[in-house]
C-alpha cells in the first residue's frame, strides 16, 4: 500500500492510495507519472483534501440504490458502475460527501494504465470548476508577463508550437502543453511530462534527453516497429528535470489560437480568423467534452435522476466559469492549418500578422 | 444489382435505403426497426441511405483528431469498434435532403447481415432523431400506452421492465402501443406512434420464456420468424396518433418492494426536460452493437460541433432540451420508483393513471 498526496497550486489538493506496483508500471510507467510535479512532500490534512483517489481489489456497493440500464447504481452523491474500454475494464464507485470526492477503482491491467487519463484527470477538472477556476486543453507560452494559448485536439500541433517558440531564443517560457488554469485572467501554468514519440520529437526536446531517456526512447521506438505498431510507449520528458530555465510563471492571458488542422493541402498558407469570445468558449469546450468520455457518461446517467445535482450540471458550471475567467478585451483566433504546413511556416506566418 | 426500399414516417420524415443484394435473400428482408413504415415506392424523400462501397468526397476539409472530416453540412469518417470497421459518409448533415453513404465490413459471420442492420442502427436511428428536431418534433427514449385517443408516456432507462409492460399491453386487447423504445413528440401533446421493435416483441411473446435472446438456436429461430412474418398484422397492436397529457419518469430502485402501492411525485417542467435529454443522450452513448460501449453518433455529434460549434447541430442539445419546453408544457409530469422485480400490477397503474384525468395524483 502507498499513499501520496499532491497539491496542485494550492487549489487541487487529493490523495491516492494504491495497491503494489505492478510489473507493468515498471515497464511502462507509474500511472500517475503525470501529476509527479505536485507530488507533496508532506502529508496533508484530511480536511484539506478535495478528493481521494483508491486503487482497491473489489468494491462493496452500497444497498438499496437505483438501477439504471441493468449496470449503474445510482443515488444522490453516488455512482457505482463496472465499464470497459478494448481490454481495459474496470469497476469504479463515486461518493460525494459535503463537496469532497471519495473515488474507488478497480481496474485490471489495462485499466490501470489509463486512470489517470480516464478518471483522475477529469476529477481535477471538476474539483477546479467547482471552485472557480477553468482548465482547458491547450498549450500555452509566455513573454513579459503576456500569455499565448494554443488550444486544439490531440495530434493538432499544440506540443510543437509552443516548444518552437520557447526554442526560439526569443524569450518564450513555457506553460505546460496539454493542460492550462485559467481563473480571472489569468493563465496558471500545469506542468505534466510530455509524451515524446518519434513523430512530436524535435531537435530542441532530443537535446534536452537524457542518457538513459535517449536509450528508451530508441528502444520503444524499435519495439513499435517489432510489434508493426502494436506496443506504442510514450517517452516521458519532465520540463521541470529537462528544461527548468525555461518555466514561467503565472501571466495575463493576451491571446488564444484555436487550431483545427485541414486537408486543405493545396493553401501555401493557415487561415487564420478573428473569432469571438462566446466562439472560443464553445471550442474549448466541445474540445474538453471530447477528451473526457467515461465520467462525463457516468454524470448524464446521473443525471437522469438528479438534473440539479452539481455532477448533472458539471458542463453548464465549466462554461459559466470560462463567461468569467475569459478576460473580454483580447483578441481570440482561430488557424485552419493545412496539414502540409511546416511548423516555421506556420509561426512566422503568425507573427507577420504582429499576433504574437 | 441493388433493391430499394422506402419507409414513410406519418408523413413527418420519409426515406429510402438502398443496399446491394447479398447471396442469401430472407436476409434481406429482415427489417429491423423499420417494417411498421415500410411503404410504396416515392421520390421526394428527406433521407437516401445507400449501403455498399462509395468513394467520398472529402477534400477541403477541416480533420478532427485525424479522423473526421468535416466541412459545412458534411461528415465522413471510418471508424471502428472492435472486429467491425465501417466508412461514413453524410451529406446534408445539418440542412436540406440528407444522403448517407455506409460501407462496413466485419470477419464474424454476422457480415451477411451485418451491413443494413449496422446502418440503420449506428447512423439512421439518430439521423432520423436529428432531421426530426429540425421539423419541430421531439424523439424521446420511453414507451407509450394508449387507449382510445388518450395516452400516457413513460420515460425510463433500462430495466424499468419496460419490455414485460410491453408485453402486457400486448396481451390485452383495449390497450395498444405507441411507441416500445422511442416516441415521437410534438406541439399540442400529440405522440405519433414509432414502434422499432414491435416484432421482436412478438416473437419473444410467441417463442420465448424468457426475456432474453440468449442461444444462437434462438437467434436462428428469431431470424426465420422475421424474415417470414413481415405482412405480419403489427397495425392492430398500435395507435398512430394520441394525445397525451402526463407523463411519467420510471426507475427501478433496489428496496423498493411494495408492488401494489405506488407513490408518484410531480416534478417541475424543467427538471423533466433536463432527465429526458440526458436519457437521450445515453441512448446515443451506450450500447448499438451489443460488445460496442459507444454508439458512434455521440461522437460524431461532438466532432461536427467542435468543428462548427455556432451551427445547428452544434447546438443540438440546447434546441432537443427547448423544443422539449415548448412541447411539455402544459403536461403533467411524474416521478415513480418500481421494484427491482417485474410487478404484476404495473400496466393497471399506468392504465389507471392515464384515465385519472380530473384527479391529480399524490
Amino acid at each position: 500500500m502507498a499513499e501520496m498526496y499532491y497539491n496542485i497550486c494550492d487549489v487541487v489538493k487529493f490523495k491516492i492510495i494504491d495497491k503494489q506496483k505492478t510489473l507493468v508500471d515498471r515497464i511502462v510507467g507509474d500511472p500517475f507519472q503525470e501529476y509527479e510535479n505536485y507530488l507533496s512532500e508532506s502529508i496533508l490534512d484530511d480536511t484539506d483534501i478535495d478528493f481521494v483517489v483508491k486503487i482497491v481489489d473489489r468494491i462493496e456497493r452500497r444497498d438499496n440504490t437505483y438501477i439504471l440500464d441493468d449496470k449503474y447504481y445510482i443515488d444522490e452523491g453516488y455512482i457505482c458502475t463496472k465499464d470497459f474500454y478494448k481490454i481495459a475494464k474496470w469497476e469504479i464507485e463515486v461518493i460525494k460527501t459535503g463537496g469532497k470526492l471519495t473515488v474507488s477503482i478497480v481496474p485490471n491491467m489495462a485499466a490501470r494504465l489509463f486512470i489517470s487519463g480516464f478518471f483522475i484527470d477529469f476529477i481535477i477538472q471538476y474539483v477546479l470548476t467547482q471552485k472557480d477556476y477553468s482548465i482547458v486543453h491547450s498549450s500555452a507560452v509566455s513573454k513579459n508577463g503576456q500569455s499565448y494559448l494554443f488550444s486544439g485536439r490531440g495530434g493538432s500541433g499544440k506540443t510543437s508550437i509552443a516548444i518552437r517558440l520557447i526554442s526560439s531564443n526569443r524569450d518564450f517560457k513555457f506553460m505546460g502543453d496539454d493542460f492550462i488554469i485559467i481563473k480571472d485572467g489569468q493563465s496558471i501554468p500545469y506542468f505534466t511530462p510530455l509524451n515524446l514519440f518519434s513523430y512530436n520529437i524535435s531537435p530542441f526536446l532530443a537535446g534536452k534527453f537524457k542518457a538513459n531517456q535517449k536509450f528508451t526512447f530508441s528502444l520503444k521506438k524499435l519495439l513499435y516497429r517489432l510489434t508493426l505498431g502494436y506496443a506504442k510507449f510514450f517517452t516521458k520528458l519532465n520540463p521541470k528535470h529537462n528544461f527548468p530555465e525555461l518555466l514561467s510563471i503565472d501571466a495575463e492571458i493576451s491571446r488564444i489560437f484555436i487550431i483545427i488542422p485541414t486537408n486543405q493541402n493545396d493553401l501555401v498558407e493557415a487561415k487564420i480568423t478573428r473569432i469571438s469570445k462566446s466562439e472560443v468558449i464553445e471550442y474549448l469546450t466541445n474540445n474538453l467534452k471530447m477528451d473526457s468520455r467515461y465520467f462525463p457518461k457516468y454524470f448524464i446517467q446521473y443525471g437522469f435522476l438528479f438534473p440539479n445535482d452539481a455532477f448533472s450540471k458539471f458542463w453548464r458550471d465549466y462554461k459559466d466559469n470560462l463567461t468569467s475567467n475569459l478576460p473580454s478585451g483580447v483578441d481570440y483566433y482561430s488557424i485552419e492549418l493545412p496539414m502540409s504546413l511546416s511548423w516555421t511556416r506556420l509561426i512566422d506566418q503568425i507573427e507577420r500578422g504582429v499576433l504574437l | 444489382m441493388s433493391i430499394g426500399k422506402y419507409y414513410n414516417i406519418h408523413n413527418l420524415i420519409k426515406f429510402k435505403i438502398v443496399s446491394e443484394r447479398t447471396c442469401i435473400r430472407p436476409l434481406e428482408d429482415i427489417n429491423y426497426f423499420f417494417s411498421y413504415f415500410e411503404t410504396e415506392e416515392f421520390t421526394n424523400e428527406d433521407i437516401l441511405l445507400r449501403i455498399g462501397p462509395f468513394s467520398p468526397v472529402n477534400n477541403n476539409c477541416k480533420v478532427i483528431d485525424h479522423k473526421y472530416y468535416i466541412k459545412e453540412n458534411y461528415f465522413y469518417c471510418k471508424d471502428q469498434e472492435e472486429h467491425v470497421t465501417w466508412e461514413v459518409e453524410i451529406h446534408g448533415f445539418e440542412h436540406g435532403k440528407t444522403i448517407i453513404n455506409f460501407h462496413s465490413h466485419s470477419r464474424r459471420v454476422e457480415q451477411l447481415f451485418l451491413p443494413e442492420y449496422l446502418a440503420q442502427n449506428i447512423i439512421l436511428r439518430p439521423l432520423i432523431e436529428l432531421k426530426l428536431l429540425e421539423k419541430g418534433y421531439v424523439v424521446i427514449h420511453g414507451l407509450g400506452l394508449a387507449r382510445g385517443k388518450n395516452s400516457i408516456l413513460i420515460a425510463a432507462r433500462g430495466g424499468a421492465h419496460k419490455t414485460r409492460t410491453i408485453m402486457d399491453a400486448l396481451k390485452s386487447s383495449e390497450i395498444k402501443l405507441v411507441g416500445d423504445d422511442r416516441l415521437i413528440i410534438g406541439k399540442g401533446g400529440t405522440v405519433y406512434s414509432y414502434p422499432l421493435f414491435l416484432r421482436l416483441v412478438l416473437f419473444r411473446m410467441e417463442h420465448l420464456q424468457s426475456e432474453k435472446i440468449s442461444i444462437i438456436r434462438d437467434r436462428l429461430s428469431m431470424i426465420r420468424y422475421l424474415s417470414q412474418n413481415k405482412e405480419m398484422d403489427t397495425k392492430r397492436y398500435v395507435t398512430d396518433r394520441s394525445d397525451f397529457t402526463k407523463l411519467v419518469f420510471v426507475q427501478r430502485k433496489e428496496d423498493c418492494i411494495s408492488c401494489n402501492e405506488y407513490i408518484s411525485k410531480s416534478i417541475p417542467l424543467a427538471e423533466c426536460c433536463d432527465r429526458l435529454t440526458s436519457s437521450s443522450k445515453m441512448e446515443m452513448f451506450s450500447s448499438g452493437l451489443k460488445s460496442m460501449g459507444f454508439v458512434p453518433f455521440y461522437k460524431y455529434i461532438q466532432a461536427y460541433s467542435y468543428a462548427f460549434p455556432m451551427s445547428q447541430i452544434g447546438n443540438y442539445w440546447e434546441r432537443y432540451s427547448t423544443t422539449l419546453q415548448t412541447i411539455l408544457a402544459d403536461v403533467s409530469i411524474y416521478d415513480l420508483s418500481v421494484p427491482k422485480d417485474y410487478p404484476p400490477t404495473l400496466l393497471d397503474y399506468y392504465v389507471e393513471m392515464m384515465e385519472d384525468f380530473e384527479k391529480p395524483l399524490e
